[in-house]
């Protein structure tokens, strides 16, 4: 597949004014002020192909999205190169806008007092899309989205999750080949990332939209990506398949649901336990000791057991293994 | 196109609808324009107690001049400067530039449609209430078309300055001080207290080729006293100084979004 991004040697440093104590510091600190530099993005290199959905993972400061602006042009890199659909992005943002679509899920598009119908409108003027491909388009969207109910209800009026719904359709309306997407879901409750998800996903499917998305949510990573990259200080840590990394797990979690009472459970090594009821024991096993087939063989044969779950531990686990 | 006509038509026109939300307060910010020209009214009639004219203006044309002047300056949505530099401050001029729009021309476009819309509504209620207390005046039909079109350009003049004010936020924090002096400035120095022909010949000398008074004193004399010669004159000065800040602007727009784009928001 045809690579959409390119992204080689990129490096942002940016310039912060030391500040200094006291009085006489401050006003020292005005006549002759003092900068640092603070590397946020350290020789980073990538490609992202058509269709793919890439999650950007790291901690606060990680450089996720100082990335993310450079590659929609908002920022100028200190070096290196970017190439998005075949533009340089700081040099061509204009062109490269209508081709590219953001969400950044603390700043609002939509225009607050009015329905989202008139939003659109207007969006539909600003990326110039002809008339009937436009009442085409957001009919296609509106169904997709479940949104006709509010079309015609004021923006300021729409729960926090059918507004995110709405923010999607005007940010996706220009048929944006790469969307990018800076913590989508933040602040949504459960049902709403379900349907902000849902739709990731269809527009994915059905237009082969490039996504590039940040999110603190693990969920969100593990449920719409195909691809993660881990950035820590400014530097990719990691660029793979999330199921790579969770093959490079150590732990397992082990629940094992008992048909009677558990009494006397041995200390078991290499094993450490989680959650104890009366016909329950949650642990987290170090495989790279002990295979599960091997604890429960050694330590519970004695059981009569009724169900048992292996799982991963939860992704920030992983990722913190990382950091 | 980002320069297409037909984008920014679409925003001034949601806008527009926007505000109809809240025609209850642009109609109780009238009836505030309607106190203040009560309130010039006695004022002025005991200033001019056995007077018949003030320097070339009769008691009815200075209430007509006071209208005006009120009804442009409240019109003018000053408090843009605070509104560009908090969009500057919170990085919503940043997410602009990934839309295919011009910031500035978007922020022109909406500035002009706020006053069309205060200068209308309101402009009912302040030719009802001074006509009412002033009675009539002679206004040649060309003197309301031209003096109109005076304000329009005022108004762009305003624009550009409030926008260069604004744009200072990509070097300082807090843009409230400069919104305040630039305020209180064109109170007194774009006649919208007093016409500057009352000031002594010496103040009005220093400021009457100042910008504010191409905002207020200008075009809401050219009201009550058209003259087509100085209405060129007005027009002269005002695209001068269009220009002139125009350029100001671009330059501190390009150096601070280049910042912001070396720097980060």
């Amino acid at each position: 597949m045809i690579p959409v991004i390119i992204v080689e040697g990129l490096t942002k440093i940016f310039k912060v004014k030391s500040k200094s104590v006291g009085f006489f510091g401050k006003l020292k600190s005005i006549v002759w002020p003092k900068y640092s530099d603070v590397i946020a993005v350290n020789d980073v290199s990538f490609e992202i192909k058509e269709g793919e959905i890439v999650g950007f993972i790291g901690p606060n400061g990680a450089g996720k999205s100082t990335t993310l602006k450079m590659l929609t042009g908002i920022l100028f890199p200190t070096k290196g190169v970017i190439d998005v659909l075949g533009f340089n992005p700081h040099k061509q943002r204009t062109k490269l806008a209508f081709k590219i679509g953001t969400i950044f899920g603390q700043r609002q598009q939509l225009l607050y007092h009015l329905p989202p119908i008139d939003s659109f409108n207007v969006f539909s003027k600003i990326y110039e899309i002809n008339s009937a491909e436009y009442k085409e388009r957001l009919s296609n969207l509106v169904k997709l989205f479940n949104l006709e109910k509010y079309l015609n209800t004021p923006v300021r009026k729409l729960s926090l999750g059918e507004r995110m719904r709405c923010e999607f359709v005007a940010s996706v309306l220009h048929k944006p080949q790469v969307l990018f997407l800076d913590e989508p879901t933040i602040g949504l409750d459960i049902i709403a990332k379900k349907k902000v998800r849902e739709f990731i996903k269809k527009l994915n499917e059905a237009e082969k939209t490039t996504i590039i998305l940040t999110s603190h949510d693990l969920d969100d990573i593990e449920e719409l990506c195909n691809r993660v990259i881990v950035i820590n200080e400014g530097k990719i840590l990691y660029d793979g398949s999330l199921d790579k990394i969770k093959k490079k797990l150590k732990y397992k979690i082990l629940d094992v649901y008992f048909h009677e009472q558990i009494k006397d459970i041995p200390k078991i090594p290499n094993a450490k336990i989680l959650e104890q009821e009366t016909f329950r024991i949650k642990l987290q096993v170090n495989r790279s000791k002990i295979s599960v087939i091997e604890l429960l063989d050694k330590y519970f044969k004695n059981y009569k057991i009724d169900d048992i779950i292996i799982e991963d531990p939860p992704i920030e686990e992983v990722i913190e293994q990382w950091y | 196109m980002v320069l297409s006509v037909s984008k920014y038509f679409a925003l001034a026109k949601a806008d527009f609808f926007e505000k109809l939300n809240y025609f209850g307060t642009q109609v109780f910010s009238s009836f505030f324009i309607c106190l203040v020209i009560f309130i010039f009214f006695n004022i002025w009639t005991a200033i001019y107690a056995g007077k018949g004219i003030i320097e070339g203006f009769t008691i009815a044309q200075m209430l007509w001049y006071l209208g005006v002047a009120e009804l442009i300056v409240m019109s003018s949505q000053l408090r843009w400067i605070e509104t560009i530099s908090e969009e500057v401050r919170t990085g919503i001029v940043a997410s602009m530039l990934l839309k295919p729009i011009n910031y500035v021309f978007s922020k022109l476009v909406l500035h002009m449609s706020n006053f069309l819309y205060g200068f209308f509504t309101s402009g009912f209620f302040v030719i009802f209430v001074v006509y009412y207390l002033a009675g009539p005046i002679d206004v040649l039909p060309r003197a309301v078309v031209f003096s109109f079109i005076s304000i329009i350009f005022g108004t762009l003049l305003n624009f550009v300055i409030l926008a260069c004010l604004g744009f200072i936020a990509f070097w300082i924090e807090d843009s409230h001080a400069i919104f305040w002096i630039y305020q209180k400035g064109l109170f007194i120095l774009g006649g919208m207290l007093i016409p500057l022909d009352v000031y002594p010949e010496w103040i009005k000398g220093a400021i009457i080729n100042l910008p504010f008074s191409f905002i207020i004193y200008n075009p809401a004399k050219l009201f009550i006293q058209f003259n087509f010669l100085e209405f060129l004159r007005v027009l002269f000065w005002q695209l001068g100084y269009i220009a002139l800040f125009s350029v100001i602007l671009f330059v501190i727009y390009q150096i601070g979004i280049r910042r912001l784009q070396i720097n980060g928001g």
